[in-house]
């Protein structure tokens, strides 16, 4: 099993806040990593550094062996890193189509943009009759399985998914950890992060526990389901 | 009517073209280009040297200027202003204004050789002749190919917007810019191509209007302005009504033109661009969406002048003050007076621009406000009532000032800036052109003033009321920085938000700072009237207030020694030096004042530096104990004063 992402020692400021301390994780080919944690643990930081959003302060990003703590957001996504940010990762202004043909710019090789919207309108049927409306006008659900169509109709090495979930209808949220499931199945390697544990740790080959910006907890998702690490970083250390 | 319809689509197409390019830029990168103009002018006059000038063939000429020179300056344009991206927004408009200073005085070095040169004909690109609409009305091929134009690149950047891809990466940029890089779009790149298109849009529109209005240095660039009104009309983002707005605004002029080619609607005419950005600026107010994306918010270094620098400045003044008339011979010390008195307007650039954040460049307007008030007051009622001139100038000052300042205060950064340059701009063309007001353009004279049983008729007199004037100045404007006031300013340079949830409602504040400060200019300007014994508006026009930013912010826009270099820029100007700096001094003030990214605080700043550090040095070499005393040793570090 190739490490397909490798953070070794991160560290990341927000002036003088201290962000990401020394954090070390592996996402290996084909896998699917979950950030677990509570608010303000540093996950989207850990997400934004990878994507080049952030610059660590210290320590090493390498994909693929090859060193990207440098690089910037757009070369970063070009090397197959697809992030679909926190919120709705979408052009508010822009039609769904044109939403879509986004993800071509990521595509390494030629493909032409019908394929590619195609690819995506098979992922999620839904937004078919939506095609040539403002992606602004859709309703949240619409709007994250726009942004995760995206994502996924580039052709990614590693999705990047920060809580797909938020703010969304339970049912929309079961279709849209289906996806996730499918791509898994299907060998995309996956780093994400969901507020739902349950559901992260059913989907996820391994976790990460992270605690005011540390790795505080490392296993698979068995280990930790019952684990103090957990407990103790969601309600605190007295509890555990 | 139809004749005139005609006439007005034709300049209005010019202007959607100027118009569609500064949108571009705006929405895509967030700078607006001040410069646009200079721009224009500059491949215009290319062209014209290239075509007229070497006698290459037309259409060799266009595919030179529009494929190749428009876009590599549209590349530098937007290499400079990407590395401004992490100043403040202030620097990049500063800078931006210092770019437009630039093109005007390269093409004065470069293609107006001699006086005759500074009206050129550029015949145009088009066929000659026209052909008859009616009987009647006949149109141009030059009108009705300029009107083509414009509708095919309008609808060629609408058509590449809307289903290109690099079209559609355009939109995701302007729409989201950190997204666009999370789907691998080089939002550098994209800036580029619309710098690029931009640039192509700005030279066809300035070869245009120069077949229209002839290639006439001190005119192109502001034509160019009137295409800011439609721009500001799309919001700085919509393309299509600013397409409109320029259509609108040709025709609106040209019509006018027919009911009114003389008296006061004439006047309105030439003016109505302005007076039309400055009602849009102030109807819009805070539905304006400011494209930050590329621009850092304004932060301020915290800085404090020190008060050692405050007493070496005012022990340098009062030694000045009274050497200054005995050492130097009549026609300096006259100069150095006509400084002193432009020394107190540029105090109150510093004030807003460099304390406040606030730009405006209609501070020479406020100061010709005085003058000419002064002027007429001393004039009519005679010499000994200059002081109530100066009162009555500032009385008008300061409602005009709250008039500008009003619905300026609800727009920030950018939008004050425009609104105090549309004031600026119909100042000139509404109130200084009026030959009842201004005398025209010969100007008024003001021969004696006096103050009491004090006349100030010789230079000597004068420089002693001028440096009593900005000395008092000065110490106002520091009680302003170092007071009460200051602390609210500060407050809000800092942090916007924050002082709003302290409760501090810089609303009054900072009005009656804009009108203190119009005041002074005011007062500046009486004084300028009396050193220069005549008042002459191109000496308070729109155009001399942008020199005083410049130069203020060449000097140090925090500091009050910037006004103090700013008005050492001036005496150059009127003492007897080689022709060769007065010829090359703007070049080099614009050159600064694109280079002050380096340096954002000027030359002020940089000489305050090396001040402290020398002051320190020789502090420490004063305290550095001879023989070293047993079990002390004695460190540098240990007695470095805290500067």
């Amino acid at each position: 099993m190739t490490a397909l992402l490798e953070l070794d020692g991160v560290s990341v400021s927000y002036g003088s806040m201290k962000a990401l301390s020394d954090v070390s994780l592996v996402v290996p080919e084909g896998c699917v990593v979950a950030l677990l944690g509570p608010n303000g643990a540093g996950k989207t930081t850990t997400l934004r550094t990878i994507s080049g959003l952030v610059r660590p302060e210290r320590g090493h990003i390498r994909f693929r062996g090859r060193s990207i703590d440098r690089l910037a957001p757009h070369r970063v996504s070009s090397l197959g890193i697809l992030h679909v940010p926190e919120g709705r990762g979408i052009f508010r202004s822009l039609t769904v189509a044109e939403n879509l043909e986004m993800a071509t710019y990521a595509l390494r090789g030629a493909a032409d943009s019908r394929s590619v919207v195609e690819q995506a309108l098979d992922m999620f049927p839904a937004l078919r009759d939506r095609l040539r409306q403002a992606a602004g006008t859709l309703s949240g659900g619409e709007q994250q399985m726009l942004a995760m169509a995206r994502a996924f109709a580039a052709g990614p090495e590693l999705i990047m998914l920060d809580e797909i979930s938020m703010g969304l209808a339970p049912k929309i949220t079961e279709q849209l950890f289906d996806t996730i499931r499918t791509a898994a199945a299907s060998g995309v390697s996956m780093l994400l992060i969901e507020q739902y544990v349950d559901a992260a740790l059913e989907l996820a080959d391994y976790c990460y526990v992270l605690e005011k910006g540390r790795v505080v907890g490392v296993g698979q998702p068995e280990d930790l389901r019952d684990s103090d690490a957990l407990a103790a970083a969601y309600l605190g250390a007295g509890v555990a | 009517m139809l004749q005139f319809i005609v006439l007005g689509l034709f300049a209005g197409s010019i202007y959607a073209l100027a118009s569609l390019g500064i949108v571009l830029t705006y929405k895509t990168t967030g700078v607006f280009n001040f410069a646009y103009g200079g721009i224009a002018m500059f491949c215009a006059y290319v062209f014209w040297q290239l075509r007229d000038g070497w006698g290459l063939d037309q259409w060799i000429a266009i595919p030179l200027l529009l494929l190749v020179i428009a876009p590599l300056l549209g590349l530098i344009l937007e290499l400079l202003f990407r590395l401004l991206s992490q100043q403040s927004a202030e620097v990049q408009i500063v800078v931006c204004l210092g770019v437009l200073a630039f093109f005007t005085t390269i093409v004065n070095l470069v293609f107006v050789r001699h006086p005759d040169d500074s009206v050129r004909n550029l015949s145009t690109v088009f066929s000659h002749g026209s052909f008859g609409l009616t009987s009647n009305v006949s149109v141009t091929w030059n009108e009705a190919g300029t009107f083509i134009l414009a509708i095919v690149m309008g609808l060629g950047l609408y058509a590449m917007q809307r289903w290109t891809r690099l079209g559609t990466a355009m939109r995701a940029v302007v729409d989201n810019r950190d997204l666009a890089g999370l789907i691998a779009v080089n939002a550098r790149t994209i800036g580029r191509a619309a710098w690029i298109i931009s640039t192509v849009f700005a030279a066809v529109a300035g070869v245009l209007l120069s077949v229209q209005e002839n290639l006439v240095t001190y005119v192109l660039p502001f034509l160019v302005i009137y295409s800011f009104a439609p721009a500001v009309f799309g919001r700085l983002t919509n393309l299509g009504l600013a397409f409109a707005g320029s259509l609108t605004l040709g025709l609106t002029i040209n019509i006018l033109q027919k009911y009114g080619s003389s008296g006061s609607l004439a006047k309105f005419e030439t003016s109505l661009p302005y007076l039309a950005l400055f009602v849009l600026l102030v109807v819009y107010g805070k539905r304006l969406t400011e494209v930050k994306s590329s621009l850092r918010a304004t932060t301020s270094r915290a800085v404090a002048d020190p008060w050692r620098g405050y007493v070496v400045g005012a022990v340098a003044l009062i030694l000045a003050l009274v050497l200054g008339p005995q050492v130097f011979a009549d026609s300096t010390v006259g100069a150095l007076a006509q400084a002193m008195a432009y020394g107190v307007v540029a105090i109150t650039v510093v004030v807003l621009t460099g304390w406040t954040g606030q730009i405006s460049i209609a501070q020479m307007s406020f100061a010709g406000v005085g003058a000419f008030t002064t002027a007429h007051t001393v004039a009519s009622l005679g010499a000994l009532y200059f002081p109530l001139g100066v009162l009555f100038g500032i009385l008008i000052a300061v409602p005009v000032s709250l008039l500008v300042g009003i619905p300026s205060l609800r727009l920030s950064g950018l939008f004050l800036a425009l609104a105090t340059m549309a004031f600026a701009l119909v100042m000139d063309s509404i109130v200084f052109a009026s030959a009842s007001i201004s005398g025209g353009l010969t100007g008024l004279d003001l021969t004696e003033a006096k103050l009491g049983p004090i006349s100030f008729d010789t230079a000597t007199s004068q420089y002693y009321l001028c440096a009593v004037a900005l000395g008092v100045t000065g110490l106002f404007a520091l009680w302003l920085r170092h007071g009460p006031v200051g602390r609210r300013l500060q407050m809000v340079r800092d942090s916007p938000n924050a002082a709003a949830t302290l409760g501090a409602s810089l609303t009054v504040t900072k009005l009656a700072v804009f009108a203190a400060c119009a005041a002074i200019a005011a007062v500046g300007g009486a004084l300028l009237a009396v050193t220069q014994q005549t008042v002459i508006p191109a000496n308070f026009s729109f155009d001399t207030s942008l020199q005083l930013l410049l130069v203020v912010v060449i000097g140090g826009r925090t500091l009050i020694s910037g006004a103090v270099i700013a008005a050492g820029f001036y005496v150059v100007r009127l003492l007897p030096v080689p022709a060769t700096v007065n010829k090359y001094l703007p070049l080099g003030i614009a050159l600064a004042v694109i280079a002050i990214a380096q340096e954002p605080d000027g030359i002020g700043r940089v000489m305050l530096n090396q001040f402290q550090k020398s002051a320190a040095l020789l502090y420490r070499i004063g305290r550095r104990p001879r023989t070293p005393v047993a079990g002390r040793t004695s460190s540098p570090q240990a007695v470095r004063p805290s500067v």
